[in-house]
């Protein structure tokens, strides 16, 4: 490989790569214009080729973009249900357990207190 | 009459914003304007989805992650100021530091695993040039699991969301000349990697020894 400066280089894989991605433009062109010959350049065409075939876009389902559209819009910013919603599984779950112990402790507090009452009724009377 | 002037203006309305740049939008949504934050995200859902799927490799979590984006960037979004990131780097930013929330909690690497969408987009060909396809693209996988981090992050952004350099030194907090190094850099180590047939192991600046 004949040593060039590596901007030009750099400059020719920008374009190469563009040219590949975007499917127009003659790639020989190209290299000519940055005065490299094709030898040089072969292994570098041919990987951006392979990474062009391999990492391709892939598309969300439209009804995961429309229902997060509706859920971003339709709320007054985001309330407790969205925030939940996309809580990360483990954090969701570690808050419905914090949510029911601090339910089953209010509860046993309540039925303590009225037991207790109950008790100093009885005794009272 | 005035009520029929309203509701025309509504319907027009996302066809107006669809013409407006995304300074303005975010201008808009900063006061509240909930169509155009609406706006920006029809631009960039797809994008930022791409990103995070080729990052986690599976479409639960992308699903997830991009939804967490959009929430933490509209509750974010009064507190955004331009001052040379443009809102596109910015909500990669955001999907960036989510997918390696993601990865530390979950202790994995940070793989590009494509295997389930390369197994959909071979059907089409036939068995024996199936299977060469398959070999080759999965001796490129390996060659790009191997690379570091930021250089898969560079090569997703490149060719899966098609960025400019300049598009992805905003993102990747680089100038365009450091991207383009870096793209160079990244190529010769893969073009390396597959000579030597995945054998070999990156040093800590991911090039390889021949």
């Amino acid at each position: 490989m004949t040593s060039q400066p590596n901007s030009q280089i750099e400059n020719l894989l920008t374009a190469l790569t563009d040219a590949i991605l975007a499917e127009e433009g003659d790639i020989d062109q190209i290299i000519t214009r940055y005065g490299v010959s094709r030898a040089d350049v072969e292994g570098f065409v041919n990987i951006v080729r392979r990474l062009s075939t391999v990492l391709v876009g892939v598309r969300p389902s439209r009804r995961f973009v429309h229902r997060l559209k509706q859920d971003l819009m339709g709320q007054p910013h985001w309330n407790v249900i969205s925030r939940i919603r996309y809580l990360p599984p483990r954090v969701q779950i570690a808050a419905g357990i914090a949510l029911f112990a601090g339910f089953m402790l209010l509860s046993r507090r309540r039925l303590g207190a009225m037991a207790r009452e109950d008790a100093i009724a009885e005794a009272v009377s | 009459m005035i009520n029929l002037r309203k509701r025309l203006q509504i319907q027009q309305r996302p066809r107006s914003l669809k013409r407006l740049e995304d300074t303005d939008l975010v201008d808009m949504a900063k006061e509240g304007d909930k169509d155009a934050f609406g706006e920006l995200y029809e631009r960039y859902v797809e994008k930022i989805y791409n990103y995070i799927y080729y990052r986690t490799g599976n479409h639960h979590d992308a699903e997830d992650i991009t939804a967490r984006v959009f929430f933490r960037a509209m509750a974010h979004i009064e507190t955004y100021t331009e001052r040379g990131v443009p809102f596109q780097a910015w909500l990669y930013r955001i999907a960036h530091n989510l997918v390696a929330n993601w990865h530390r909690d979950r202790g994995r690497r940070k793989v590009i695993p494509l295997d389930e969408f390369i197994a959909t987009s071979l059907k089409s060909e036939s068995p024996d040039r199936q299977a060469e396809d398959n070999e080759e693209r999965e001796a490129l996988l390996a060659a790009i699991r191997r690379l570091p981090e930021e250089r898969q992050q560079l090569l997703i952004l490149k060719f899966v969301d098609h960025l400019s350099n300049a598009e992805i030194g905003d993102i990747m907090n680089r100038t365009e000349g450091a991207i383009k190094s870096l793209y160079h850099r990244t190529l010769i180590a893969l073009r390396d990697e597959l000579q030597l047939g995945g054998t070999a192991q990156p040093d800590e600046r991911g090039e390889y020894q021949s």
